[in-house]
């Protein structure tokens, strides 16, 4: 199994404090609108638990919203049901980084399980830290990084 | 819809990352019962 270094997971959690409080979750997903060559990887179930955490604490119409746009943005990957759908995404989908605010997740005994499929969990915050879109650029496309070529804001 | 104009009606709601993560987990826990 190869997994994509530009291919990211972002958990529910990630995914609604993306929205609903900024900082280093909008600084890690930023990255990746801001670069069309990299890929965020996601599925219906979890989707459908970052839009309740988003209908919870704000509402149903904005949850619906950005269901569509996050929906337009993702490659949705089908899983068993009944999985953790943050790990299953990253597994089916050939993902290298789960981005997750969940201890669970970022354990070391949940890391050796992960290692068997190269991918890894991290906090969005360390995963903006060390991204580095020239290396990543040079390994997976190839070339000179032009600089983002995505409004992350589009 | 615009991740911008997301984001900007977002601002309506002051919710933490705290706020966030116990959501998920009680939502998360209510679907295993």
């Amino acid at each position: 199994m190869t997994v994509d270094p530009v291919r990211v997971v972002a958990d529910a959690d990630v995914l609604a404090a993306d929205l609903l409080v900024g900082g280093p979750d909008r600084e890690a997903l930023d990255a990746l609108r801001a670069h069309s060559w990299t890929t965020l990887v996601a599925s219906d179930p979890l989707l459908d638990d970052a839009e309740t955490v988003i209908a919870t604490l704000a509402d149903a119409e904005l949850a619906t919203d950005w269901r569509q746009t996050v929906a337009a943005w993702a490659e949705l990957v089908d899983h068993p049901p009944g999985d953790h759908p943050a790990l299953s995404a990253a597994v089916n989908g050939e993902a290298a980084h789960i981005l997750t605010h969940d201890p669970a997740l970022t354990s070391a005994e949940t890391g050796a399980w992960l290692h068997r499929f190269e991918t890894s969990a991290k906090p969005p915050a360390a995963f903006a830290r060390r991204f580095d879109p020239a290396t990543l650029y040079a390994a997976t496309v190839g070339g000179e990084y032009p600089g983002p070529d995505r409004d992350p804001r589009g | 819809m615009t991740w911008a104009a997301l984001f900007d009606r977002a601002t309506a709601y002051d919710v933490s990352l705290e706020d966030v993560t116990q959501t998920l987990s009680t939502h998360r826990e209510e679907g295993e019962e």
